[in-house]
C-alpha cells in the first residue's frame, strides 16, 4: 500500500480534533504528572559526567516517538484485553515506586532520583490506554529511551565500570609517558598517580588519572547519544549493535588520547593550560569527532540514517474496538493521573537534598564532626570502635553518650549513640542492627518504623540487656565527607532505668515528611511481621529517643551538618 | 524537498536543544540548594551537556548533506 492510497478524513476542526486528542492525552497524563521532577532534573545538566546526558533522553525519546509514530498500514482493532494485560503491571510498579518506596529509601530516594524511575513504566501505561499495544510497538524505541530519563543506571554503571576504566587509561598513560619520555615519575605503588620532574623541585605537579580523566563519561554518554541515533537509522538489529559498540569503543580511545595529550602539555607547556583548559576542551572535540566519524561508519555497517517520519497514518488516530470499557479506562486513568502526580508532588519533599552535595557534611576525622551537638545536652565521646573488618577499610565507628547538661546520677536524661560511617552501604544492611541482637542471642521483641523528619524513617527496636527492657532507636542516612557520598547509620540507646527526655520538655513532631512516607510507614509496620511496640514500659523511652532523633536531623538539616560546623570552628582557630 | 528536509533538520535540532534553556535557571540559586557550599562548584560552561547538542548539531548537518547528495544522484539519473 502506498501513502497516496490512504484516505485522510476530512480536515475540520472536529475532525482534527478527534484525529489528535489522544496525543494531547499521552503527553498531558502520560507526562504532565511528572513536570515537577522533569524540572527537578535541571541539576543533572551541570553535572560533570554522564549525569548529564540524561535529561537529554526525555526531548530524545519525544522525537523518536514522533519518528516512529507515522506509517502507511491500516490500524488493527484495539484490543483491550491485551492492553490491560500490559499495562496494568506499569501502573501498579509507578504507584508502587511513588507511595511504598519513599519511606523505606528515606533520603536514597532523592539521592538515586527514584521518582524518574516511575516515569517510563507511567508514560508507557498511559500510552497502552490511550494508543494500543500496536503503537507502542510501532513506536517500541521511544520506550526505551525514556527508561533512560532515570539516572540511576547511567550512574551505577558508571561506578561499576570506573576502577577497570582508571587502570586501563593509567596503563596506556603510564605507556605513552616511556615511549614518548615524558617528564614524569610514577610509582608502582600508586601507579595512577603521575608526578613531574622537570621542574624546579617546589613546583613539580601531580595529575591523577580518576574518575574524571577515566573515560566512563564519554563512553556512557555515547552509549545514550549513539542509542538515538543508531535508532534514527535503518538497519538489521545486528548492525546496530554492532555500531552501537563500535562506538563505545572509540568513545573509550578517544578519551585515551584526552589523557596522552593532557600529560604532553602539562609536560611541554603548563599544568594550568592543560586542565584548565585542554582537559574539557579537547574532550568535547574529541566526543565530536567520534560523532561524525561513527555518523559516517553508518553506511558501512549497513545503517542509513533516516531521523525523519514516513507515511501518513499517525499513531494516535482512532481506530476501532474497545467500546464502553475503553472510555471507562480512560477516565480510570485520569483518576489515576491525579494519583501519581500526588506522589510525584510528594517525592519533592526531598528536593531540599540535592544529589550529593547537599547531604550533611560529616567529618570523619574527628569525632566532634559527626554528631551534632544539642541544646540542653552535653556530647561525651566515649571510644572509637575498630569495626573496619565489617564495613569497610575506610569505615569508621564511635560511641558516644549524650547526657543532659545537669545531669548528676544514673536516672537523669541520658542517651547512648553509636555511629557508623562507611563508604559501602551494604555493609550496613549486612550488618544491621536487628542482626546484631539476633547475633548475640537476644530476642527482637518489637520493631516499628518511625518518621523523624525530612522524610526519613527510623526503626525503634525493642530487646531486653542484662534484665533491662531497653529501646534501640537507628537509621541510615547519606552524608557528605569532603565532598564525597558516605553514608551513615546513627543508633540511639535507651533502657528503662534512664530518662531519655529533658524533663518537662514537649514531645517534638517531625517536620517536612510527605504523606507518601508517611503511608509507606504504616504499611512497613503492618505487613513486617513483628509486633508494635506497645507495651508501657518503654513507652517514655522510645518518645525521648524519637524525640532526640527529630533534633539531631532538623539541626543537620538546618546547619548542613556536624562536618560544616566542625570546619567553621577550624578556620576560625588562630 | 529540500524546504522539508531543512525543516526536519532543524526540528531535529530544536528537540534536542530543548533541555538547554533550563541551564540557565540550573546556574541560578539553587544548584547549591542554598547551603552546604564546600565542594558545591557550578562549572561556567557545563561541558557535558553541549555534548548531546553538539550531537544534535552535527546529525542534523549530516542529515542534510546526505539528501542532498540523494537529491543530486536523482537529478544526475
Amino acid at each position: 500500500m502506498t501513502s497516496a492510497s490512504v484516505p485522510l478524513p476530512r480536515a475540520t476542526p472536529l475532525t482534527f480534533i478527534r484525529r489528535h486528542w489522544r496525543l494531547v492525552a499521552v503527553v498531558v497524563l502520560g507526562l504532565g504528572p511528572f513536570l515537577p521532577s522533569i524540572l527537578a532534573m535541571r541539576e543533572f545538566l551541570l553535572a560533570d559526567n554522564a549525569l548529564g546526558f540524561t535529561p537529554f533522553a526525555l526531548p530524545a525519546a519525544a522525537y523518536l516517538f514522533w519518528v516512529r509514530s507515522r506509517n502507511d498500514q491500516k490500524p488493527t482493532d484495539r484490543d483491550i484485553l491485551v492492553d490491560l494485560f500490559v499495562m496494568s503491571p506499569l501502573v501498579v510498579s509507578a504507584f508502587f515506586i511513588l507511595f511504598i518506596t519513599p519511606s523505606s529509601l528515606s533520603w536514597y530516594f532523592w539521592l538515586n532520583r527514584v521518582d524518574l524511575a516511575a516515569l517510563a513504566p507511567w508514560a508507557t501505561a498511559v500510552a497502552l490506554t490511550f494508543l494500543g499495544y500496536q503503537r507502542i510497538l510501532q513506536t517500541w524505541p521511544a520506550w526505551v529511551m525514556l527508561i533512560f530519563t532515570w539516572p540511576y543506571p547511567a550512574v551505577w554503571v558508571q561506578r561499576v565500570l570506573t576502577p577497570l576504566f582508571v587502570d586501563v587509561t593509567a596503563a596506556v598513560a603510564r605507556y605513552s609517558v616511556d615511549f614518548f619520555r615524558l617528564p614524569y615519575d610514577v610509582d608502582a605503588s600508586e601507579p595512577q598517580v603521575f608526578v613531574s620532574t622537570h621542574l624546579p623541585e617546589a613546583d613539580n605537579f601531580v595529575l591523577v588519572v580518576g574518575q574524571l580523566c577515566s573515560g566512563t563519561s564519554a563512553t556512557i554518554g555515547f552509549l545514550i547519544v549513539g542509542a538515538t541515533l543508531a535508532f534514527l537509522s535503518r538497519g538489521s538489529a545486528g548492525s546496530r549493535v554492532r555500531w552501537l559498540a563500535a562506538g563505545l569503543v572509540l568513545a573509550f580511545v578517544s578519551n585515551l588520547i584526552r589523557v596522552v595529550v593532557l600529560l604532553t602539555v602539562a609536560g611541554q607547556v603548563s599544568r594550568d593550560v592543560a586542565v584548565e583548559q585542554v582537559h574539557p576542551v579537547l574532550g568535547m572535540v574529541l566526543f565530536c569527532v567520534v560523532i561524525v566519524v561513527m555518523l559516517l561508519l553508518l553506511k558501512p555497517f549497513g545503517l542509513r540514517f533516516d531521523p525523519v517520519p514516513h507515511g501518513r497514518r499517525l499513531a494516535w488516530e482512532p481506530v476501532a474496538g474497545g467500546g464502553k470499557a475503553l472510555r471507562l479506562l480512560w477516565v480510570l486513568m485520569v483518576a489515576a493521573a491525579l494519583g501519581i502526580g500526588g506522589g510525584v508532588a510528594q517525592a519533592q519533599q526531598f528536593d531540599f537534598i540535592g544529589v550529593g552535595d547537599g547531604a550533611p557534611a560529616v567529618s570523619v576525622e574527628d569525632e566532634r564532626g559527626i554528631i551534632p551537638e544539642l541544646p540542653g545536652w552535653k556530647i561525651i565521646h566515649e571510644t572509637e570502635i575498630s569495626w573496619t573488618d565489617l564495613f569497610g577499610g575506610t569505615s569508621r565507628g564511635d560511641v558516644f553518650t549524650y547526657y543532659s547538661t545537669d545531669w548528676q546520677q544514673l536516672g537523669d536524661p541520658q542517651i547512648g549513640v553509636q555511629t557508623v560511617v562507611t563508604e559501602d552501604r551494604a555493609t550496613l544492611e549486612r550488618y544491621s542492627l536487628e542482626q546484631c541482637i539476633d547475633f548475640h542471642q537476644r530476642d527482637l521483641e518489637a520493631r516499628r518504623a518511625v518518621d523523624i523528619g525530612y522524610g526519613i524513617t527510623a526503626y525503634i527496636l525493642h530487646d531486653t540487656y542484662e534484665d533491662i527492657p531497653s529501646s534501640v532507636l537507628y537509621w541510615v542516612m547519606p552524608v557528605n565527607v569532603d565532598g564525597e557520598v558516605r553514608h551513615a547509620r546513627i543508633a540511639l540507646f535507651g533502657d528503662a532505668e534512664a530518662l531519655t527526655a529533658l524533663p518537662g520538655s514537649e514531645a517534638a513532631s517531625p517536620q517536612g515528611t510527605s504523606a507518601t512516607s508517611r503511608f509507606g510507614q504504616a504499611l512497613e509496620n503492618a505487613m513486617d511481621g513483628l509486633p508494635d511496640p506497645a507495651d508501657d514500659l518503654r513507652a517514655d523511652v522510645d518518645r525521648g529517643l524519637v524525640g532526640h532523633a527529630i533534633a539531631i536531623v532538623d539541626v543537620m538539616v538546618q546547619t548542613g551538618g556536624p562536618g560544616v560546623l566542625e570546619e567553621a570552628e577550624a578556620t576560625a582557630a588562630p | 524537498m529540500k524546504a522539508r528536509s531543512l525543516l526536519m533538520a532543524l526540528l531535529l535540532m530544536a528537540v534536542l536543544f530543548a533541555s538547554a534553556p533550563d541551564l540557565v535557571s540550573a546556574q541560578g540559586k539553587n544548584a547549591c540548594k542554598g547551603k552546604n557550599k564546600k565542594n558545591c562548584e557550578v562549572p561556567e560552561v557545563p561541558w557535558t551537556l553541549v555534548l548531546p547538542i553538539a550531537t544534535a548539531a552535527i546529525a542534523g548537518g549530516y542529515y542534510l548533506v546526505q539528501r542532498r547528495r540523494e537529491d543530486d544522484l536523482i537529478l544526475d539519473r
